[in-house]
């Protein structure tokens, strides 16, 4: 175990050897070609969760946050345009380690003037409809290190982060009106059997099929205004089919549908982004065939950030969220268990404070400290550990350096 | 006597009286007339004098004056070609650079902040892509006059041959 522990701090060493070997390459490269864009990442943090295993089972002290990605761009026509990022990350409990495909996409540049700009993307695309999906395995461009876990749960992670499939992108600016962007997605992403397991727990054999996703969202900034204000939608089903042999689940489907509505703030030293959404969960077999459940959930939060100066921001951040928006205590959870999930499993509220601090350009460090008050946004989702999670209460924090190029 | 010295007095302190409210009359008047001169050019100087820019905004492709809005579309990536089709290749300084600074806020109105916001939210995500960042003034020059399609921004250059100083309209 230690051997391993070793051998992985070594290999991220490498990793982030020669990825600061290939910036300094890139930064020394003195001819421009204007087609050829290539960019990177690279964060390790420390975290702990105390009386809740949302990072580690035992609770203790963990570096299990690392964030890893290289992206590239090519110009192949005045109007078409190749990209893809591949990234490596390790987040303990709350999603799958490993390197995975983020995106993968060929850009066309379908019609173009001065006020509009229409793309369609084909491939991998990512999720570009809430405030901080586009981006969410990121550090750099997140308020957090952890987002907010009503809207950006990590136990669907890598079912939210996008699919195969296309995007369209319609973007218009006007002088009067302000700048619109309307974005439409349509595909699925392939699972395996261990993102199967973080949604269904390690007792699920079979494997989770994603169906089809559609997702479209509308955003709008008034002309010349500091705000922006969006609204989502999000409609996506999946398939559970059981293994053959020694699987206690049965085959199953899982419709989620998500309504968002959004606005943000951006002024010169404050900030503030807030975030709402009502979500539904139908799933159908699983435990019986004729198991039927259906959870209206609901969250929001509001956050403020101040830039005391360049370098120095401050970050609060107030959530909430009910897995089941009509039963707000969890107390229906408990009494149709027979009392095995205690009524906190049914809500999670967070206070979030931190900072983060520039060290120089391209080179951040933060830090932040959660409050929690529920359990309801663990892993694996389905069904979630009672013995571990014994509390209500509970606490995280994590400190993050990321570099960026 | 006594009246004639009382009289003359009186005559004197009118007269002094009267003096100094033409000294302060005229102080006042003259204080009036230099404030209104100086607010009158103040005036004169805002109404006639053209907008002052921080920057000068540098093309290599076939355009001579750009709206403020247009310069906001195509640094923040919205607008990404040239009436002519031609894509439009956008480069910067460094975001801490003083120049980019001053460009961001006063010629674009938007805080450098966002604009890197903007830039990040592109280039990680697959939407788009970012300005290409240059590290000094002259690099930024250079790379313009040397890329077709290409706007950046400079300060006391003079018209080239192979570059145009654009005219920003309000």
């Amino acid at each position: 175990m230690l051997l391993q522990s070793k051998t992985r701090i070594m290999l991220k060493i490498l990793v982030c050897a020669q990825l600061l070997m290939l910036t300094t390459d890139l930064c020394a490269e003195e001819e421009i070609d204007p087609d050829l864009q290539i960019h990177g990442f690279i964060a390790q943090g420390i975290v702990k969760a105390d009386g809740s295993n949302f990072v580690n089972d035992d609770g203790e002290l963990s570096i299990e946050l690392t964030e890893v990605g290289l992206n590239g761009s090519y110009q192949l026509t005045s109007s078409v345009r190749l990209t893809g990022q591949v990234t490596y990350l390790e987040g303990g409990n709350r999603y799958n380690d490993g390197i995975r495909i983020d995106y993968a996409l060929l850009d066309w540049s379908v019609y173009h003037t001065d006020n509009w700009q229409i793309n369609l993307y084909a491939g991998r695309f990512k999720n570009y409809h809430w405030l901080y999906s586009g981006t969410r395995n990121v550090p750099f461009t997140r308020p957090s290190i952890i987002l907010p876990q009503s809207m950006y749960h990590d136990g669907f992670r890598d079912t939210a982060l996008g699919g195969n499939g296309g995007d369209l992108k319609i973007s218009y600016s006007s002088d009067t009106s302000g700048n619109f962007d309307f974005n439409l997605s349509s595909g699925a992403i392939p699972l395996s059997k261990a993102q199967t397991q973080l949604v269904f727990s390690e007792l699920a054999l079979g494997r989770l099929k994603h169906l089809d996703g559609l997702q479209t969202s509308l955003y709008w900034q008034p002309a010349f205004s500091s705000w922006r204000f969006g609204l989502a939608f999000l409609d996506t089903s999946f398939e559970y089919v059981a293994a053959e042999e020694g699987d206690i689940f049965l085959d199953a489907t899982l419709k989620l549908q998500h309504s968002t509505v959004n606005a943000l703030y951006e002024g010169e030293k404050w900030e503030f982004a807030v975030e709402a959404f009502q979500g539904r969960i139908n799933l159908k077999g699983f435990y019986l065939d004729s198991y039927h459940q259906e959870k209206p959930g609901q969250g929001y939060y509001a956050q403020f950030r101040y830039k005391i100066e360049n370098s120095l921001t401050l970050l609060a951040r107030y959530e909430k969220y009910y897995a089941d928006k009509e039963d707000k205590n969890g107390q229906n959870l408990q009494q149709t268990t027979g009392g095995l999930v205690p009524s906190y499993f049914g809500y999670q509220h967070d206070i979030t404070l931190g900072f983060s601090y520039d060290i120089a350009e391209a080179f951040r460090l933060q830090f932040e400290y959660h409050n929690f008050e529920g359990v309801a946004r663990l892993t694996p989702v389905a069904a979630p550990n009672v013995a571990l999670n014994n509390s209500k209460h509970w606490n995280l924090w994590a400190i993050q350096l990321m570099y960026w190029f | 006597m006594g009246i004639n010295n009382a009289s003359q007095l009186l005559r004197l302190i009118l007269s002094d009286r009267l003096l100094c409210f033409f000294i302060n009359k005229n102080a006042i008047i003259k204080n009036l007339l230099i404030s209104l001169i100086i607010s009158t050019g103040i005036c004169i100087s805002i109404f006639i004098s053209p907008a002052t820019y921080s920057a000068q905004i540098i093309a290599n492709a076939n355009v001579t004056v750009l709206t403020q809005s247009q310069l906001r579309r195509i640094f923040s990536m919205r607008q990404r070609y040239w009436s002519d089709k031609q894509k439009i290749v956008v480069f910067v300084l460094p975001s801490a650079h003083p120049l980019h600074q001053r460009f961001s806020k006063k010629d674009l109105g938007i805080f450098p902040y966002k604009l890197d916001r903007i830039w990040a939210k592109l280039t990680y995500s697959g939407l788009g892509t970012a300005p290409i960042v240059v590290q000094s003034r002259q690099a930024l020059i250079n790379a313009v006059m040397s890329t077709a399609g290409a706007i950046g921004y400079a300060e006391d250059i003079t018209e080239m041959k192979e570059i145009y100083v654009i005219t920003i309209k309000d």
